[in-house]
């Protein structure tokens, strides 16, 4: 048995503990820091386990905590968790910049905790399978690789480099390696009803010369992530919305919104880590990985302040 | 009203021949073309007559020639038709160099004849609603625009430098940039780009990714890649995703097709049923002369979307962004 913590408050908790309770080798030792008004909305099974403090879980044995707190929370609560010596599990990106994730993963390391951050395309099928067709040369040499995503604006505090672009920055080094150069351009407005729309265009150029254009938007009503990777044997495309198998009209307005999948791509990481905690193997991200995507954001939201292509080594 | 077609160097050449066929007011009376054996044959087939003489040609009663010679020629046959009070319609792009365009547009202007430069996807009936919805007001302030116009490798003289001025580059942003500045009523202030030749074993680049910022600060890319394999169902196309503060559309504008899966030639293809945009294209022209009004597509437009192209290539030269001067 794996037993494990979940940190966190609202939906994202509730997902994540829905999550962990399907893999079977997992027990849900403690669930920290709830607002109080979202404790009675925990599934029954988990209202027994909520502990106020971190401390508290020294009474029971815990492997891993998964930490579901907002980015500019993560690095402190990871240096916490570190502390007590437990794995951990965060989402991407672990830091807004750099130097912060940088000193974050030293003290992981020298405390001997793995850490796994949730570049979650790594997990997802669509986005595992085309690394692999590339990897295996079905596009042959690339050529252009067109990237977007986009969903309704998640509210001020949000970085859409950061917390948009990480996972196709992670996504595209994955798959093709170093990044050499980035351009990128980002606009930021106001609705006439005030709510705030971003949007960012960005253009990579690999080491290796590939090109990769990834559109970010905060623009959007619905979510939609699409890929169109091309190379010269041939071209391999994917949009969620037009391979979304199910259309159900009603008459009420109930709409399916989750993914079809028997396993979402967040339930695929937590296996993954708890295989890796279990065989004590190092984790798939690795701090390293971590680190390129921080960077590339990095760079991208210099370039957007001096309006000029930005070289990543000068970067940090 | 008598038309004459110089040159069938670009594939265009042939449905604008089909087009003034099927027009009851208009006659394709003359074609000239370098390659004799080309211009006899497409004589013959649209039931015309071959010039071996442009000058020839250019000396019958013909009102306009459609130009649609290889890019770097464009030039010469605008001067020299122009010299002969002959309306022009002149195939995209209207020139290679800034200098020439200028020189063009003087010359038609000093001759008092018409110098259309062909920017048929205006005439797409997909475009032409997205306008009018961009025009509506109803998307709010336009703040992006991601646009492709992707193309298969046309190969022949577009990928000889000297005939083409350049490769995908040169074919594909100028139609983009035409929609934009006629959609937003606006012009680039800066561009980016970054060009590659990394499908084909070609001397002029293949692919690319151009990034531009409007003078209203609009920020626009533009993909004008070569990128879509043999096996790709049609030979392009042209897509636009225009954002705006209260909404986005999005458009492809070759989406009215069917599908074809056809077993004869072992391929997948598509069956455009639009209306034709290089007909309707055509059609204005011919009522542009007719009526002796302006055209809406001007020899300027040609050259401030070639422009754009040139501060490109620049930019790519570069890797800085080139603040664009208009002439």
């Amino acid at each position: 048995m794996v037993n494990v913590a979940v940190v966190g408050t609202g939906s994202c908790n509730d997902k994540h503990l829905e999550a962990w309770s399907r893999i079977p080798n997992v027990n849900i030792v403690g669930v920290i820091d709830v607002a109080e008004e979202n404790k009675q909305q925990l599934p029954e099974a988990f209202r027994s386990k909520v502990v106020d403090r971190l401390a508290d879980l020294k009474s029971v044995h815990t492997d891993i905590v998964d930490l579901c707190v907002p980015a500019n929370d993560r690095a402190d609560y990871v240096r916490q968790v570190s502390k007590e010596g437990y794995h951990i599990i965060c989402e991407a990106p672990l830091a807004l910049n750099v130097e912060e994730a940088s000193s974050v993963l030293k003290e992981c390391q020298e405390k001997n905790v793995q850490i796994q951050i949730g570049h979650n395309l790594r997990f997802s099928p669509e986005y595992l399978d085309a690394r692999n067709q590339v990897k295996s040369g079905k596009i042959g040499k690339p050529g252009v690789m067109r990237l977007a995503s986009g969903t309704a604006h998640p509210g001020r505090e949000f970085d859409i480099f950061s917390n948009l672009g990480i996972h196709q920055f992670d996504w595209l080094t994955w798959t093709f390696g170093d990044v050499e150069r980035v351009m990128a351009k980002h606009i930021k407005k106001e609705r006439h009803d005030g709510t705030l729309i971003e949007y960012a265009l960005i253009t990579l150029r690999m080491v290796d010369q590939t090109l990769a254009h990834i559109e970010l938007s905060w623009a959007a009503t619905e979510t939609e992530t699409s890929f169109e990777l091309t190379g010269d044997q041939g071209m391999l495309t994917h949009n969620s919305n037009e391979s979304y198998p199910i259309d159900v009209q009603l008459a009420t307005s109930e709409i399916i919104e989750e993914s079809i999948l028997d396993k979402t791509a967040l339930q695929r990481q937590m296996e993954y880590v708890v295989k890796s905690v279990e065989a004590q193997d190092k984790t798939m991200v690795t701090g390293d990985d971590a680190l390129k995507a921080i960077r590339i954001a990095e760079a991208a939201r210099k370039s957007v302040e001096i309006g000029q292509p930005v070289l990543l080594k000068e970067v940090l | 009203m008598k038309v004459g077609i110089i040159s069938f160097a670009h594939m265009h050449a042939l449905a604008y021949a089909q087009y003034l066929v099927k027009h009851p007011g208009a006659e394709l009376a003359g074609i000239w073309d370098a390659d004799e054996q080309r211009g006899n044959k497409m004589a013959k087939q649209f039931e015309s007559n071959f010039y071996v003489d442009l000058d020839e040609l250019l000396e019958t009663d013909i009102e306009a020639v459609i130009i649609c010679s290889e890019n770097t020629n464009h030039k010469e046959h605008v001067l020299k038709a122009a010299s002969y009070k002959k309306q022009i319609l002149c195939e995209k792009p209207i020139a290679t160099e800034v200098v020439d365009a200028t020189a063009m547009i003087k010359a038609c202007e000093e001759n008092d004849v018409i110098l259309q430069v062909a920017y048929p996807v205006r005439f797409a009936p997909a475009i032409k609603k997205v306008k009018a919805i961009v025009q509506s007001g109803k998307l709010g302030e336009i703040i992006a625009v991601n646009a492709t116009n992707h193309g298969q490798m046309p190969g022949g003289w577009f990928v000889e430098k000297e005939l083409s001025g350049g490769g995908s580059a040169t074919d594909h942003i100028v139609h983009i940039m035409d929609l934009l500045r006629w959609m937003l009523k606006d012009e680039v202030k800066n561009v980016y780009a970054e060009f590659d030749t990394r499908f084909y074993d070609i001397d002029v680049e293949d692919c690319g990714s151009v990034m531009l910022e409007l003078e209203s600060g609009t920020i626009v890319s533009i993909d004008p890649s070569w990128s879509r394999p043999e096996t790709f169902p049609t030979w392009g196309d042209v897509t636009l995703k225009i954002v705006g503060t209260e909404g986005t559309v999005t458009v492809d504008a070759f989406k009215q097709h069917s599908i074809l899966y056809n077993d004869k030639e072992g391929k997948i293809q598509q069956q455009p049923w639009a209306e034709d945009m290089d007909e309707a294209l055509v059609n204005d022209f011919i009522d542009c002369v007719k009526t002796r009004r302006k055209p809406f597509i001007t020899g300027n437009d040609g050259l401030r979307t070639l422009e754009v192209v040139k501060a490109a290539y620049r930019s790519n030269e570069l890797k800085q962004v080139v603040v664009l001067e208009r002439n």
